[in-house]
């Protein structure tokens, strides 16, 4: 098993964790950055379906839809947890149970909302045996996603 | 110091080619735009961040990516968390108070 650090991050937001809540989910297409999406072609919306087992996904300016994330627990205004499907080749993953989980929440903290993330369970990723070190250093590792979470690391 | 070497896009550019071969600086700088130094500058950079790593192969030197790569995985994944909720914070704080109020 790969032991690696969860990345927790968080930030508030005026108003109510109800308001942060559906900002956060039902509007994701208006705030997530634009320059990280894994899709090819160019991002037109984002949706998260409201519900356990909905799909977190980018629909593209051909139609195509480009799925990265399950909902694996939903419970506004909680919070919400999803599979990032995304794999340390920053491939598609197709099997939840490979799949990192990003746990979302929402906590009220006088008038604002504290919202944090904690994207964790990387173990998920090393599969059968497969070291996740030895994925993303292989020859086919990284793949076209670098380009896109290096831009961020520009900033 | 992963963030930093990788800051720079035509570092990326080499890194992009030794993560998709094991590599040269000359094998490199033969498919960028940029000489041989500015190659091995780079690769020094990414070397000293850990990213990379290099082995004499007969009278070459190759560079392969690190199997520490996890962890780059990981720094990039606290840095996009960090930029989409500061993006999120943005747009929250900038929409009227009764917004998204509607579920």
């Amino acid at each position: 098993m790969t032991t690696v650090t969860d990345v927790r991050r968080d930030v508030t937001v005026a108003g109510t964790p109800q308001r942060a809540f559906d900002l956060f989910t039902k509007r994701i297409g208006e705030w997530w950055p634009a320059d990280h999406h894994l899709a090819t072609s160019s991002v037109v919306a984002m949706t998260v379906e409201p519900r356990v087992g909905g799909r977190l996904y980018d629909t593209c300016e051909d139609g195509s839809e480009s799925v990265w994330g399950q909902v694996t627990d939903w419970d506004p205004p909680a919070g919400f947890t999803f599979a990032w499907l995304i794999t340390g080749t920053w491939q598609i993953e197709t099997d939840v149970e490979k799949a990192s989980r990003v746990s979302v929440t929402f906590t009220a903290e006088g008038d604002r909302t504290r919202v944090a993330v904690v994207h964790k369970d990387f173990w998920r990723l090393g599969g059968e045996g497969q070291g996740m070190a030895d994925a993303v250093g292989g020859a086919d590792g990284w793949g076209s996603g670098l380009q896109k979470f290096a831009e961020f690391a520009a900033k | 110091m992963v963030l930093d070497s990788l800051a720079d896009s035509t570092r990326r550019d080499v890194l992009d080619l030794v993560r998709h071969k094991p590599s040269s600086v000359q094998e490199i700088a033969d498919q960028l735009p940029i000489s041989r130094p500015a190659v091995s500058q780079h690769l020094k950079i990414l070397k000293d961040a850990g990213v990379v790593t290099s082995h004499p192969v007969g009278t070459r030197r190759v560079y392969t990516v690190t199997t520490d790569g996890f962890e780059v995985l990981r720094q990039w994944l606290d840095v996009m968390w960090r930029d989409a909720l500061s993006a999120f914070a943005a747009f929250a704080d900038g929409q009227p108070n009764d917004s998204g109020d509607d579920a």
